[in-house]
């Protein structure tokens, strides 16, 4: 299921919140079970034969927990296999249903043949697989306690909001929340103008440039103008941007309307004005959980600098493969880890120096090509978009198709510069010292309103709906 | 705080209010099976059984229901048809709404940014050649003759009057249609390409719908004429042929909903009238449709001067006219075959007045026989294929093999 999908919106999302706050508070129990049997209902929607994997996945980590925690007379080696069996087996099962055919293909590519299994990927299978393994890694490293009744496992792993497109909830973050949280009308309101806002990032803007960047990712990039390449890399751009960020912005506000706070995902990642600064605002909870589950246990910054090098190439590549099972994915990877490396030993201090504007010129482009790596099909692919993008299509500048994008997408790309901004910041800083406390408090809410039925609007009169991030 | 307090509430109350209410609308309001606009049936009541709920169709069937289903659909159709003319076409000068070129005086179809790939047209030109040479084969086996008939589609009669940077496919066309034609010759099948006729100056205006696909009945008679000129040039004694003078052609009064006119929910300016062609010596005949006799009428004639019509106001559009027999107990005459798409439904409504007998099916929906067997069966002296310019790279259904089953949709 989808949240932008009307099944979601107009009956998934009414009735839970019926079901949920009819049982009192004090029944944590009771609706901490209502919103597990919500969470798998929204998950076997899809398909329910693929529930039994996310329930072998929520039982093999409660399993590994109860054995990774800290107890007296307890061997480290213990501890240290429960740790082990859930890493081998959270990313055994990864590279079985995500990564089997990539890797039979590629022997195939050079001379072995090997049969291509024909596996259905799993919805969401990246995301619950870190979730799950952050569990046992958090309790065997003492940060939270393991947890006894399997079914607030379950609940954390299979929590409907960021169950299948994140933001990855790390288990320490939300352990307490499980058991004591306080749902309350405040929390529940900024919730849902947070999920207004994510809805219609969704329906107005990333559909918009998803159709843009759709119809010319699918011609040849040979036939392709400059500009019109140009256009349809900005297109994919905003469409990836405002079509995850929007999944976070839903996530994040169903996870308050149901008293949960989940970590920012997100923070403007298009003012960066390097790619290290970049990486600090996209995909935060992902950077966050490489950093803290492999760069650092591998040794982090504190090592030699060939270490410190090798290190940073292993997570660029896990995240480039964390993707997608693609060689473009490994290749987008490996352009960031060239880029960050450049910026850390090369021409960071170059950066540093020169006027903010150069930096976010140079950030931008590199992320648009890496989009471009990101969005193709192939390598060979990618490549040929990208020499289009410099005059390689050999058909000039602008051709029909960049006039009729251009024309008939305007309004929305105007959009998309703007919200790619952080105005909202500056409109409250604005509002606050006009001291206009009335509007402080209606604006957001009259807005989330608006947009909300915009997205209804969208929503019914349209087919176009695709989730980019549902394929990881 | 207070004040916070309250706008809580009031907002809280709001959300939830906007989600029931629509989920009111859907449980409680009546539904319609089709959508009128859309020209299609609307998702039927999801079927719940194991086998549905295991293999997750039925989570997909509920998705569709709910989306076709949804609370004020047509009204928010309606709405953002009526946004987008007014910002796409005036506020943006970029004149496309609901994949309909919206012209000042005309409706043409959107046709998608394509890149043209000569081998992989020729390749399906050859498919579908080699199809129709198979029939061609089977109808000479018993001393028949087969003719393929190529029409032009709406946006060939005024590709020039695209934006330049719409996509007018006359680059596809250049390309599909002589690959076709060539494709035909070199197997020695006769072929027709009635944009000779349909698109000369003074045909054009009168040959094609400014709000619809198809041709206009005018049209349908140059069509008619030039057939008959084909198949009397390879006769001793020529058919009957109805001249100009000999008929009528009278405008109906009602509203003409052509295909590019629904997909704008009826709120574009431009409006056009249907016309019939009625002969002024009519021949009796009988009609079958699937073998069962039905009314003795080619035009699907409206109730009453309100009532919209379309294109299916001719033989009673597709499925009527998916196996439709016309018998006019001349049994002096040849019998006459049409199969092809929607743009037979015209002509046959006028050449049936030359033949003893006129078959017709069309393959998207008739799959009771396979052409091959159809024919052995009845063996129509003659038999004509009309397809238009945007399918002669389709060989399938009245393209397809003469072996296969069509669509049965």
């Amino acid at each position: 299921m989808v949240f932008s999908s009307v099944s979601f919106l107009i009956f998934f999302l009414p009735l839970l919140l019926l079901v949920y706050y009819a049982v009192p508070r004090r029944f944590r129990w009771m609706r901490n079970l209502i919103l597990l049997a919500a969470s798998l209902f929204f998950y076997g929607w899809g398909g329910p034969r693929l529930l039994p994997l996310l329930l072998g996945s929520i039982a093999v980590n409660y399993i590994c927990g109860l054995f990774a925690g800290e107890r007296q007379g307890r061997a480290l080696s213990v501890r240290k296999t429960a740790v082990a069996a859930a890493v081998v087996i959270g990313i055994g099962l990864l590279i079985v249903f995500k990564y089997a055919g990539f890797f039979a293909r590629t022997a195939n590519a050079l001379g072995m043949p090997l049969p291509v299994p024909e596996i259905v990927l799993p919805i969401g299978i990246s995301f619950f697989t870190f979730q799950g393994l952050s569990y046992v890694i958090d309790v065997y490293r003492g940060k939270a306690a393991p947890q006894r009744n399997p079914l607030n496992v379950a609940l954390y792993i299979s929590l409907f909001p960021q169950l299948v497109a994140g933001p990855i909830v790390r288990y320490e973050t939300v352990s307490d929340a499980i058991l004591e949280r306080q749902e309350n009308l405040s929390e529940f309101s900024d919730g849902a103008v947070r999920f207004s806002v994510g809805l219609a990032k969704k329906m107005l803007l990333a559909n918009a440039m998803g159709e843009v960047a759709d119809a010319i990712f699918g011609l040849w990039p040979s036939t392709l103008p400059v500009v019109g390449a140009w256009l349809g890399a900005i297109a994919y751009t905003f469409q990836i941007y405002f079509d995850f960020s929007a999944y976070s912005d839903m996530a994040i506000g169903l996870g308050r309307m149901f008293g949960f706070t989940f970590c920012e995902n997100f923070n403007y990642p298009y003012i960066s004005a390097s790619i290290t600064e970049f990486w600090r605002r996209w995909h935060i909870s992902l950077s966050v959980w490489f950093r803290d589950y492999v760069y650092i246990p591998l040794g982090g910054n504190r090592c030699s600098n060939a270490r410190r090098i090798r290190n940073v190439a292993i997570v660029w590549l896990l995240t480039g493969l964390w993707h997608g099972a693609n060689w473009t994915f490994v290749l987008w990877g490996l352009w960031f880890l060239v880029l960050l490396l450049g910026e850390r030993y090369v021409w960071g201090k170059l950066l540093d120096r020169l006027p903010r504007a150069v930096g976010h010129i140079y950030t931008m482009a590199a992320v648009i090509l890496s989009w471009v790596m990101f969005r193709s099909d192939t390598v060979s692919r990618a490549f040929g978009f990208i020499g289009s993008m410099f005059g390689g299509g050999g058909t000039g500048w602008f051709t029909d198709i960049t006039i009729y994008y251009l024309r008939r997408y305007l309004p929305e790309l105007i959009l998309c510069v703007i919200g790619a901004f952080p105005l909202k910041g500056a409109v409250v800083r604005f509002l606050e010292k006009r001291g206009a406390q009335g509007a402080l408090i209606w604006l957001p809410k009259l807005y989330a309103l608006a947009l909300l039925a915009l997205s209804y609007w969208k929503l019914a009169v349209g087919s176009f709906n695709p989730f980019i991030y549902f394929q990881f | 705080m207070e004040k916070k307090r309250r706008a809580e509430i009031l907002f809280t109350g709001m959300f939830l209010a906007f989600l029931f209410v629509i989920l009111f609308a859907i449980v409680f309001l009546p539904r319609n099976d089709t959508s009128y606009f859309e020209n299609r049936a609307l998702a039927p009541r999801p079927t719940l059984s194991a086998e549905t709920i295991l293999d997750g169709s039925f989570f997909q069937q509920v998705d569709d229901w709910l989306s076709d289903h949804t609370g004020g659909r047509n009204y928010l159709l309606k709405a953002d048809t009526l946004f987008r003319l007014f910002v796409n076409v005036k506020l943006l000068h970029c004149p496309v709404v609901n994949e309909t070129v919206v012209l000042d005086d005309m409706l043409l179809p959107f046709n998608e940014y394509e890149t043209i790939n000569p081998y992989a047209i020729e390749a399906s030109a050859r498919e579908q050649a080699k199809n129709m040479n198979d029939a061609r084969e089977i109808v000479e086996s018993y001393g028949g003759e087969y003719l393929f008939v190529a029409v032009p589609c709406q946006h060939v009669y005024y590709a020039d009057r695209y934006p330049d940077y719409l996509n007018n496919r006359s680059a596809f066309i250049q390309t599909a249609k002589p690959a076709l034609m060539d494709a035909l010759a070199e197997l020695g099948v006769n072929t027709l390409d009635m944009g000779e006729v349909l698109l000369r100056p003074e045909n054009r205006d009168l040959a094609a719908s400014r709000v619809d696909n198809h041709y206009t009945i005018y049209g349908a008679y140059l069509t008619y004429l030039e057939i008959m000129r084909v198949i009397n040039a390879g006769r001793d004694t020529p058919l009957d042929v109805l001249e100009e003078g000999e008929f009528t052609i009278s405008e109906l009064p009602n509203h003409y909903m052509g295909s590019r006119t629904r997909k704008l929910f009826d709120l574009s300016s431009i409006h056009e009238r249907l016309s019939i062609l009625t002969p002024n010596h009519p021949i009796p005949f009988h009609r079958y449709y699937y073998g069962d006799e039905v009314a003795p009428e080619v035009y699907a004639m409206p109730f009453s001067p309100t009532e919209n019509l379309d294109y299916g106001l001719y033989m009673g559009g597709d499925y009527m006219d998916a196996a439709t027999l016309i018998d006019t107990e001349r049994a002096r005459l040849p019998s006459v075959m049409i199969y092809g798409d929607s743009f037979t439904n015209a002509v046959e409504c006028i050449i049936y007045w030359s033949f003893g007998k006129m078959f017709s099916i069309d393959l998207r929906h008739y799959a009771d026989m396979t052409l091959r067997e159809y024919l052995e069966e009845f063996q129509p002296d003659y038999v004509v294929c009309i397809r238009d310019y945007a399918q002669v790279t389709n060989p399938t259904f009245n393209g397809g093999s003469v072996d296969s089953h069509g669509g049965g949709a």
